[in-house]
């Protein structure tokens, strides 16, 4: 197709502002979608976790036809993942495209991702096409929205659509602006391949399927290809496009966006970022924007049995060959034996991690509380990087300690002011901005600890917020802290797998959460149970468990033998879910209460 | 009847009777008279049989009970429960204290030398006092055996939803805790031992028919809802009562449940059993009834039992300490 005929575009917006609604409703228009799909909502969120969650975890490229005036049109929609924890994927897939509709919502306006997604689709150049959707809602306040748009984002009005995805209004016209506003792709089939990675996936038949953008050269069946970050070269077997699945076809030109199989056995071999060129007249530089993936959060996972770690390894390392994302290494605790260190992109991708283990691999796991990592400083010199606080080193022989912060914007109705600047104080934020989107929005930027916002921030935010703040972050590096590890000590001995690391001045009161939490959750057993918190060696915190005194069945003549086994077996079913610690039987939930604090 | 009449060709011998569960004592000694003599013609009754019929109080009266002895009948087993009457009315009890002591006195003027009470401890509004009294009370009518069960709220009964509805609250652990302990002070006092874990008598007037549970010898239950252990093998009688009837009528075995235990689950089970008796268990004697050698499979768990201070061994009996008897499930639990 030539070049000028295609367009390549995303849609970007805030979580439920109806942008998987939108997709339907486009390939619905252009007949791309199949008929037995049309009854489904949200077509292109094929995981069953994607559809569960409401959110969209990979990306899922497809091309649509569309005859505007006459004239065939291909158009390449690229659906982003919606979430925090996976802005580099979605700043990847934003790198494949000329232009994106960024969609707000008309019953809510500019929230906390439309604005991060409008910077990150900015710093990538693209058209931006300002979309106000759900005009059909009885709340809908469009004047107010497109006001937000020009005074924040610096559209002008005409350029702004209405459009309702559910009742299928404007989309015509949304079609129109998206031939004639995005331009067309640039490059030369004549010059050397340069194509970029946006995605990638594992397929255990044909190995990995590689979601790329074509910026110049064409690829085809026996192509040799070479990927610049590795220099490794493949013979490629096939090319197509997505379609609801995949499409071979003889080429894949400039400007289009598809998919190549070339018996890539590992998808950190086609890493997201990296670009493809000929292996035989390879280009002299790489597509800008290439990162290695870093894993900003760390978890313990072990197994519950003692004898499932081959399961927990055989697991993970499947999980890996689809997620490049997911590292993990062996780690052995002295409370849980031995399991895995395992770092991720962010919360959300931990708990899809540990949530598909369970299901789709039935490995039964004790987690522990999620950190970040540290750069600790030593007193003789050396620089220590842990994501584990067992590897803090002791009390006397730290000098400083460092660990990631970010920049959070939060888009909250200004009533909530107060309430917005005490959690962000409460949690250790410097405020950086403060700005009114409208009359009665304000947007803010703070900076603030990774390890404070990563955990329970939104929950809080949206509690003071009455559910109407939105947050976004992005990294924006170490900055020293006061921290300290704090222990907790399980009959007098310290249990690894539930030492944290806080910042001094939270230490009390988190200790004596801690413990708290841990009386209620840990059971009765036959002996007392002292729980205390320590830092720096020091107890700051104590509470005692009593030892159960009586419990015995107190009747069991003839008839009563077998329904007194089944209570016993009971009993017995329930030690099993228990981790067994010293003497100490711990349950799970142990090892992730220590997380929240009040 | 018709039920026994299915046995009549075991030719069982029977060492020990046992009438009870629900209040067999408002049945007329016609009835009963009907159902010894069926036993009698379908197998060997020893001469010397403990025979044991559960009474409560308020159904019986003393000609009653004194036919009940002409029909061979040795042993009364009556459910007094507590003798304060708010006790009663928490238990869903509709007899009287009176009636209770009342039962005790007519069983033994009827001419009854061997007489159970059971008691419970732990009733919602109960006092250490109160416990006290009510057993020293019963223990001064010179019986020869006690039950004393702690209070079980077990599901599905009246006293569980209430617990639930938060209508009663549970006693403290510690009091009951307490209440147990000076039942063992009590007891001492009047010369009775324990000899399981809910059961003391005087010397020579243990329940042989309920020891026969707890060593895993074979019984045979008859009527609706009742159990049977013959050769290895647990029976149960449908507890729908129509159903029952309906069965029999046909000439059929209105067992509705079978469960063979293989040498294992018997081990197993003689371990939980035997372990409520004060003489504990025989591992020789469990691998010479089942072949499984209990020691070598259970080292670890009667290691860290002993370690706890729950169980005594001495390399083959298995007993349970004076504290582990009031944990007896963290022990049998090691085992199952």
């Amino acid at each position: 197709m030539n070049l000028s005929s295609i367009r390549n575009f995303s849609i970007i917006a805030h979580i439920d502002h109806g942008k998987s609604t939108l997709a339907d409703r486009l390939l619905e228009k252009t007949n791309s979608m199949p008929k037995k799909k049309m009854a489904e909502e949200q077509v292109l969120d094929q995981m069953d976790l994607e559809r569960e969650r409401g959110i969209t975890i990979k990306s899922h490229p497809v091309r649509m036809y569309y005859i505007l005036n006459d004239r065939e049109y291909e158009l390449h929609l690229i659906d982003t993942p919606g979430h925090v924890d996976f802005s580099y994927e979605v700043s990847r897939s934003l790198a494949a495209c000329e232009g994106a509709l960024l969609v707000v919502d008309a019953t809510q306006g500019i929230e906390a991702q439309t604005l991060a997604n409008y910077n990150l689709a900015l710093e990538n150049g693209l058209v931006l096409i300002p979309v106000i959707n759900k005009i059909d809602l009885p709340g809908s306040e469009i004047e107010r929205v497109k006001m937000q748009l020009i005074d924040t984002l610096g559209f002008s009005e005409d350029e702004i659509l209405l459009v309702s995805a559910k009742e299928g209004i404007g989309i015509d016209k949304l079609l129109e602006a998206i031939i004639t506003r995005i331009p067309p792709p640039r490059g030369s089939t004549e010059k050397s391949l340069e194509a970029l990675i946006f995605d990638a996936y594992f397929d255990s038949y044909r190995g990995v399927v590689v979601y790329t953008r074509i910026f110049n050269g064409s690829v085809r069946k026996g192509t040799k290809i070479m990927m610049m970050s590795n220099r490794g070269v493949y013979e490629v077997d096939e090319v197509g496009y997505f379609s609801f699945g995949l499409h071979p076809t003889e080429t894949l030109d400039v400007g289009e966006v598809g998919y190549i199989i070339a018996n890539i056995k590992n998808v950190k071999d086609a890493q997201v970022g990296d670009t493809i060129t000929d292996a035989d007249s390879p280009v002299e530089h790489p597509l800008p924007g290439f990162k290695r993936i870093k894993p900003m959060v760390f978890c313990g996972l072990f197994p519950q049995e003692s004898n499932g770690y081959q399961d927990l390894r055989d697991s993970l390392e499947k999980l890996q060959l689809n997620d490049p994302a997911l590292v993990f290494e062996p780690e052995n605790s002295e409370a849980l034996g031995p399991g895995f260190r395992c770092g991720f992109l962010g919360t959300l991708h931990m708990e899809i991690v540990e949530e598909r283990l369970e299901r789709e691999y039935g490995v039964k796991l004790v987690a522990t509380a999620p950190n970040v990592v540290y750069k600790v400083y030593t007193k003789d010199g050396r620089l220590i990087e842990i994501n584990n606080p067992s590897q803090f080193p002791y009390y006397s022989e730290v000098e400083k300690v460092e660990e990631p912060y970010v920049r959070v914007s939060i888009i909250s109705p200004s009533e909530f002011i107060g309430p917005v600047m005490e959690l962000c104080l409460g949690k250790r934020g410097v405020l950086i901005d403060m700005n009114y989107i409208d009359p009665i929005k304000v947007v803010f930027t703070y900076e603030l600890p990774l390890s404070e916002v990563m955990f329970d921030f939104f929950d809080k935010l949206k509690s003071v917020t009455r559910g109407y703040a939105s947050l976004d972050y992005e990294p924006i590096g170490f900055r020293e802290s006061d921290l300290v590890k704090l222990d907790i000590l399980v009959k007098g001995e310290p249990v690894d797998a539930l030492s944290i690391i806080v910042h001094r001045d939270e230490s009390e009161k988190r200790a004596r959460e801690i413990v708290k939490k841990l009386r209620a959750l840990i059971p009765r057993q036959l002996f007392e149970i002292p729980i205390q918190a320590s830092v720096n060696g020091k107890i700051i915190a104590r509470e005692n468990i009593p030892p159960i005194k009586k419990n015995v069945l107190q009747k069991c003549y003839g008839g009563d033998v077998t329904r007194k086994k089944k209570l016993l077996e009971k009993q017995k079913e329930g030690k099993k879910r228990l981790k067994q610690i010293g003497q100490v039987e711990v349950p799970q939930e142990a090892f992730l209460a220590i997380l929240k604090s009040e | 009847m018709k039920e026994i009449e299915l046995y009549s060709n075991k030719n069982y011998i029977i060492e020990s009777i046992y009438i009870g569960g629900g209040t067999p004592s408002i049945f007329p000694a016609e009835d009963i008279e009907e159902i010894i003599n069926a036993l009698s013609s379908s197998g060997e009754v020893k001469d010397d049989i403990e025979f044991t019929i559960e009474v409560n109080p308020g159904t019986i009266d003393r000609e009653k009970l004194e036919r009940y002895r002409a029909l061979g009948i040795n042993r009364v087993s009556i459910g007094v429960q507590t003798l304060r009457r708010e006790e009663l009315t928490t238990l869903g009890r509709i007899h009287t204290s009176e009636e209770a002591l009342c039962s005790i006195q007519l069983a033994k003027d009827a001419g009854f030398t061997n007489i159970n009470v059971d008691l419970i401890y732990g009733i919602p509004g109960q006092t250490l006092e109160s416990w006290k009294d009510t057993l020293k009370r019963v223990l001064d009518l010179d019986i020869t055996h006690i039950s004393i069960y702690g209070l079980m709220y077990e599901p599905g009964t009246p006293l569980y939803k209430s617990l639930i509805r938060g209508e009663v609250s549970p006693i403290p652990e510690d009091t009951e805790v307490e209440m147990f302990n000076i039942t063992q002070d009590i007891l001492r006092d009047y010369s009775f031992f324990w000899y399981e874990l809910s059961n003391y008598a005087r010397e020579d007037y243990e329940c042989r028919h309920n020891i026969t549970y707890w060593e895993g010898k074979d019984y045979l239950g008859i009527g609706s809802s009742s159990h049977s252990l013959i050769e290895n093998t647990r029976y149960s009688n449908t507890p729908n009562i129509e159903a029952y009837i309906e069965i029999l009528s046909k000439n059929k075995t209105p067992r509705v449940w079978i469960e063979k235990l293989t040498p294992l689950e018997r081990a197993r089970e003689l371990i939980m059993l035997g372990l409520r008796m004060k003489r504990g268990v025989s591992l020789s004697n469990i691998f010479n009834r089942t072949g499984v050698d209990v020691k070598e499979i259970f080292a670890k768990n009667i290691e860290k039992l002993i370690s706890l201070g729950l169980v005594n061994y001495d390399g083959d009996r298995l007993t349970l300490t004076e504290y582990g008897r009031l944990l007896g499930n963290e022990v049998f639990v090691e085992f199952c």
